[in-house]
């Protein structure tokens, strides 16, 4: 941060200790491309109230629920962009995958996503989301259950 | 081809090389040209903070006014009479020849948990509109906040941090009292925004899940509903009373077993009913002797909702069941599923249920008495969320599909319908509907 100090110091290794949990949160929910951004925008806010929010149980949590808003707002309630698939990077991988866990109910897709593609532990998300564990598995089921109905068969 | 997760795991990391991660230097460039963050800049023009700093002033002197004793008329805790959700708003929207339109979205930054056929954490107090937030699925107590917004001016022009979510909210005339998921009760001061007093209930609420307890103002008296989700075996519920005066704490009711109200309903002849809504219970409190009747009303357990109305309470659930005061009898209406309820124009106005996958709702307005569909309105867009009556003689309905559509209920037609893009709990205050969304914002609809 250009501003220096106590504070600066603090919310610098908040960002560095933080940032990654937050954007593959906010991915999860929005895609890669707005989930940065609103990941961005939140800890942006974040320094704007650092004063308030470093004060809090957990700011992380916080954070994600700003930049949930920051996000819907530049979402428009659209579905979710995830990048395509690339065929030469990711040869093994489903072509659609990026499109059905696009079309994934919200809850289900945040935690598909941040289980098995940011490998979060399933705790780990529950405490984000404020869901218990048990929730948090019915979630992961459901949604991979229907990641396999929608792409076929036992992928 | 790989297994489903390790297709996912490749997916993941493929993520990590496209979007790099945001960085502090990144951050202190869009800290200083707001313009690019995705929101709005929440940073005030310089001339704001000397606005603020004034009024600051001026609260400060006017609250050590209050407590030396010099409050206004205001500041009188008075005696109100039982308010349920059955009664009509006491707000018209008049129709003028400008479309009804969507004047303004207010950033609450926060999801607004909607109730079930209620408005439980949106309320019009004072001059403005508060709004409590809770959590999805709660696991535990986190401080949360508590928004003011000024309808005049539309914007957010307080936010109070309590130490719980809030489960519902209620007034009297100088005060705003919050059920927290703590386990207490807080009374704000409307008109200096202050937290002035709390009371511990100690009711046993299981702090992660009171999600089915309700608040009133009564007679006096604060009156607290509770039970935990059906399925925790350490389910308690309460009914409790404290005085508005002495903030005294009375438990009335804590039955062991799975008779809890966890919503109120109205008072008659003397008795406080509440519902219990999982189990669909009646439960009548006697404000003298304290007795406790209880009445099961539908067959089935499930979410319920419940209004008063002409001697009899309404409760929809599985379909539409009468309960007669009087005779303490229940009669069913049908069992074709519940909608949202309200009473208007003398009747019983009845949202019809129904899944997401089928077509739109219907309005049915039943004769108080005889439990008669006396009429039928089509016109509505999607199943309804919530529904609410204006003293102009209208009915709104907000729906799944995100229209708000308003009912003349003497014509009983569609007299206007808007797409608002969201759904949420219904309140109308000023001249306007506002809409509590999920998505974190606080709608006006109204004419300009």
């Amino acid at each position: 941060m250009v501003a220096h100090g106590a504070r600066a110091d603090e919310f610098t290794e908040f960002v560095t200790l933080f940032e990654s949990r937050l954007r593959e949160s906010l991915t999860a929910v929005f895609g890669g491309e707005v989930g940065r951004e609103a990941a961005a925008d939140a800890l942006s806010y974040g320094w704007e109230h650092w004063a308030r929010i470093s004060q809090m149980d957990n700011p992380v949590g916080y954070l994600y629920k700003v930049g949930l808003s920051r996000g819907k707002k530049a979402f428009s309630r659209k579905r979710p962009v995830f990048d395509p698939v690339d065929p030469i990077r990711l040869p093994d991988v489903e072509p659609r995958l990026a499109g059905v866990l696009a079309g994934l109910s919200q809850r289900q897709r945040t935690v598909v996503v941040l289980v098995h593609c940011f490998q979060w532990s399933q705790s780990e998300v529950g405490e984000l989301l404020g869901l218990s564990k048990t929730t948090v598995q019915n979630h992961l089921e459901r949604g991979m259950s229907a990641l396999r109905r929608a792409i076929g068969g036992e992928a | 081809m790989k297994t489903l997760e390790r297709q996912l795991a490749d997916y993941g990391e493929f993520q990590r090389e496209l979007h790099s991660p945001v960085t502090p230097n990144e951050l202190t460039v869009r800290f200083e040209q707001p313009d690019r963050v995705l929101g709005p800049s929440r940073r005030p023009p310089r001339w704001v903070y000397v606005v603020a700093a004034a009024v600051a002033i001026a609260a400060l002197v006017g609250g050590v006014a209050w407590l030396t004793g010099d409050g206004t008329e205001d500041d009188v805790i008075n005696q109100t009479t039982i308010t349920t959700l059955s009664e009509t708003t006491e707000t018209s929207v008049p129709i003028t020849e400008d479309p009804l339109t969507v004047t303004d979205v207010i950033d609450i930054g926060f999801p607004i948990v909607p109730s079930i056929w209620g408005a439980d954490r949106v309320l019009a107090a004072g001059d403005a509109i508060w709004v409590g937030i809770d959590s999805w699925d709660r696991t535990e107590v986190v401080a949360s906040p508590l928004f003011r917004i000024d309808p005049a001016t539309r914007e957010v022009t307080g936010e109070l941090t309590l130490p719980g979510q809030v489960i519902d909210l209620a007034a009297d005339s100088g005060n705003l009292w919050a059920l927290l998921a703590d386990d207490t009760v807080v009374r704000i001061r409307i008109a200096t925004r202050e937290v002035t007093a709390t009371v511990d209930l100690s009711l046993g609420f299981d702090e992660k899940d009171p999600s089915r307890s309700d608040l009133i103002v009564a007679g006096g008296g604060l009156w607290i509903a509770g039970a935990t989700m059906p399925g925790f075996e350490d389910s308690a519920g309460a009914i409790a009373r404290v005085d508005l005066e002495t903030l005294a704490l009375e438990v009335l009711h804590r039955p062991s077993g799975d008779l809890p109200a966890t919503m109120w309903v109205g008072e008659h002849a003397g008795v406080v009913w509440g519902l219990d809504s999982h189990n669909k219970v009646l439960v009548g409190y006697d404000l003298s002797t304290y007795e406790v009747t209880s009445r099961k009303v539908q067959p089935q357990d499930g979410e319920s909702f419940a209004v008063l109305g002409e001697d009899a309470i309404w409760v929809t659930g599985d379909g539409l069941t009468r309960f007669d005061l009087n005779s303490r009898s229940t009669s069913t209406i049908h069992q074709q599923g519940g909608g949202a309820i309200v009473l208007a124009d003398g009747g019983l106005w009845e949202a019809t249920a129904g899944n997401d996958d089928v077509t739109d709702a219907q309005v049915r307005r039943y004769d108080q008495r005889s439990g008669v569909v006396t009429d039928t309105v089509d016109g509505s867009t999607g199943w309804v969320h919530s529904m609410i009556a204006t003293s102009d003689g209208s009915i709104w309905l907000s729906t799944t599909t995100g229209h708000l559509t308003r009912i003349n209920t003497t014509t009983r037609e569609v007299v206007e319908k808007i797409e608002v893009g969201t759904t949420g709990d219904l309140l109308a205050h000023e001249g306007a509907i506002w809409i509590a969304s999920e998505d974190g914002t606080l709608i006006r609809v109204g004419h300009r």
